[in-house]
């Protein structure tokens, strides 16, 4: 018995210095590719006569390898480290008139925690077969054609400061079915613990002239806390949707929509349509107008869940019609500054997003991106809310 | 919109030898500018290059890329192998880009872009897809006229001068190109602004031009902006032409690759 356990000791023991020797060389020979960036980044918000900072520190380390052809592997870690103002309380950031309802004893409960994290942001196996591509793992979902808002998207939160910042990765099993060359689908199954409560997608992509297009059917529950009892609500939802994007009259335009069926409550719709434009010298704008009929049409009725389910990303939007609006212009070779405004047509009230990148360095970016909200007590960009600014160097190795 | 001007770049650069021809006196100048059209545009490429701009403040940005082109510069896809920063995009141009599409590996996200795109500049060079003309658009946008017929960079070279016509939308007012008389490959352009017929914007000069398996090739390029004293150089670090490329290449699922 004694032999058998040494016997086995050594094997375990030689298997990893094997592994130890051999995987370094067969990491090296499949072409690991490690790469990612460091970025450090400051948040200051002023809020009536408090000003406060956070600041994070975020290294994220990609590993790609390409095994063959046929078998790619993918991942990332996020290491995240935050300093400064940690503990924020969400009823700071919403009308008074609105935080006053919250009794005093409570007022704790709506507290929001930065912590220190490490992250398996990614983590996906993608096979390469003549007919389909299999993608299975942690990985990025973003369908849509939307810029500001996208209807179709029911994974990810967009950033207004940001859009176009990296989305996290989600549990899911993807194929894509590519047929002939104007055509594909793609099917979308995000596990949860029963076959009824996960994630379905499917969609049919198509090329129509200079045009692109898809039709998009999804599965997915809607998760809903209600902010005075602080009851999560799981509801069904379906939804039937689609978007395009194209040329027309010199324009880029592009249209999304979905309709959302809830189970037990009522429906709603949300619609983004946009437009842009380059001018000669490299001025760009764009501007795109979204509707949801889930927001409310009359800031006087937005009540705590309206507030606290947007800040918490459960919702997109407060007011039901809103408009990006966004100018970037090239100012030298190396910087780029623009502006963004996104105003709530329901309410009047407008958030203004002047923004700046500078390419430091081969490799070093640092951008500037400011807020500042104008609307009057209450409404959705409420002055009252407060400014801030968020400064971030990103560092890619 | 960078990579088709790489792509753009690349094309300019290859000039096919079996035109060479000796021409008579009474060359047109359409002739010379549709010979000139035929060699910047191989039927098939692939390619790895090398971008290097100089900013006004003197600073050096470098970028390093893949492309495949097919069809005479019909069908483009490229993907940026450095900086580490755009490590990944890709872009593929179909329809002599008229159909254009964006990979950002960071979003995983594929984006279809409207042809206005081109008029951005390529991650801060000095280069704009409009300048290169890939495509039929030193044809189809501008009238020639042929000038005389001139030395420059130790070449005997037809002058041609190309006027922006009525209808177009192109980004300058004239170009002045002088193009070698022996392959018909565009030496020297001189690109004028948009209003002003006599301000000249850019210069192009292609310098290094080898003979690579009986293709004219010029190595390096550099595009002079006179406006901002700034300058991009494009060097060919590999370059081979005639291959088989499957159209699988040129595809939306190559893209994401």
């Amino acid at each position: 018995m004694k032999y058998r356990y040494v016997f086995y000791r050594c094997i375990k023991t030689f298997i990893i210095f094997l592994s130890l020797i051999l995987l370094p060389l067969h990491l090296y020979a499949s072409k690991l590719d490690i790469y990612g960036y460091f970025q450090p980044q400051l948040t200051d918000t002023s809020s009536n006569d408090d000003f406060y900072q956070l600041s994070s520190n975020k290294l994220r380390i990609d590993f790609k390898c390409e095994y063959s052809k046929s078998v790619t592997f993918g991942a990332n870690y996020n290491f995240i480290q935050y300093s400064g103002k940690t503990q924020w309380n969400m009823l700071k950031y919403i009308p008074e008139i609105i935080s006053n309802t919250v009794l005093a004893n409570q007022i704790d409960s709506y507290d929001i925690l930065y912590e220190d994290d490490i992250i398996l942001d990614n983590a996906y196996i993608k096979l390469s077969f003549k007919s389909a591509d299999i993608t299975l793992g942690k990985q990025q979902i973003s369908p849509g054609t939307g810029y500001a808002w996208n209807p179709t998207d029911v994974f990810n939160y967009k950033d207004l400061l940001d859009p176009t910042y990296e989305q996290p990765g989600h549990n899911a099993y993807r194929i894509d079915f590519p047929l002939k060359n104007k055509y594909s689908i793609v099917l979308i199954y995000t596990p949860e613990s029963t076959l009824e409560n996960s994630g379905k997608l499917m969609r049919i992509k198509g090329k129509l002239g200079h045009f692109d297009y898809s039709l998009i059917g999804i599965e997915k529950e809607l998760l809903l806390t209600d902010y005075f009892t602080f009851d999560d609500t799981i509801r069904k939802r379906k939804i039937l949707g689609g978007d395009f994007v194209g040329e027309f009259l010199g324009l880029g335009v592009w249209e999304e929509y979905a309709y959302n069926f809830i189970k037990d409550t009522d429906d709603f719709y949300e619609s983004v349509t946009g437009i842009d434009y380059t001018f000669i010298g490299g001025t760009y704008v764009m501007c795109e107008y979204y509707r949801n009929t889930g927001g409310k049409d009359d800031y006087k009725k937005y009540d705590l869940n309206d507030w606290l389910q947007f800040i918490t990303a459960q919702t997109k939007t407060i007011s039901r019609n809103q408009i990006y609006a966004s100018l970037t212009h090239p100012m030298t070779d190396l910087i780029t500054a623009g502006t963004s405004v996104i105003t709530s047509l329901n309410d009047g009230s407008l958030s203004l997003i002047p923004s700046f990148t500078y390419s430091l360095f081969e490799n070093v970016d640092l951008s500037i991106f400011l807020n500042f909200n104008l609307g009057k007590k209450g409404t959705n960009y409420d002055r009252t809310l407060g400014n801030g600014g968020v400064a971030r160097l990103q560092v890619f190795f | 919109m960078a990579s088709k001007i790489i792509f753009s770049l690349i094309l300019l650069s290859l000039v096919n030898f079996s035109t060479i021809k000796t021409y008579a006196e009474t060359i047109t100048s359409q002739e010379i500018v549709n010979k000139m059209n035929e060699v910047i545009n191989p039927q098939t490429a692939q390619a790895k290059a090398k971008i290097t701009i100089i900013t006004s403040s003197g600073k050096e940005r470098t970028f390093i890329y893949d492309s495949f082109t097919k069809n005479r510069g019909e069908k483009n896809l490229i993907r940026y192998l450095e900086p580490k920063r755009v490590k990944g995009q890709a872009m593929l141009m179909l329809n002599n880009a008229d159909d254009i599409w964006a990979y950002f590996p960071r979003t995983k996200r594929v984006r279809k872009l409207a042809t206005h795109a081109k008029r951005q500049k390529w991650e801060g060079s000095d280069f704009s897809y409009e300048d290169m003309g890939s495509g039929d658009a030193f044809i189809d946008e501008y009238e020639n006229k042929l000038l005389g017929e001139e030395k420059k960079e130790n070449y005997d070279c037809y002058k041609i001068e190309l006027k922006r016509k009525k209808d177009s939308d192109t980004g300058y007012s004239r170009l002045i190109m002088w193009i070698i008389k022996d392959n018909f490959c565009p030496v020297v352009m001189n690109y004028y602004d948009k209003k002003d017929t006599k301000f000249l914007k850019k210069v192009l000069i292609q310098y290094e031009i080898k003979d690579i398996d009986g293709i004219p090739t010029g190595m390096k390029m550099t595009m002079y902006n006179k406006t901002d004293n700034t300058q991009t150089t494009m060097e060919l670090l590999e370059i081979k032409y005639n291959l088989e490329l499957d159209d699988s290449i040129f595809s939306e699922r190559n893209l994401r690759r």
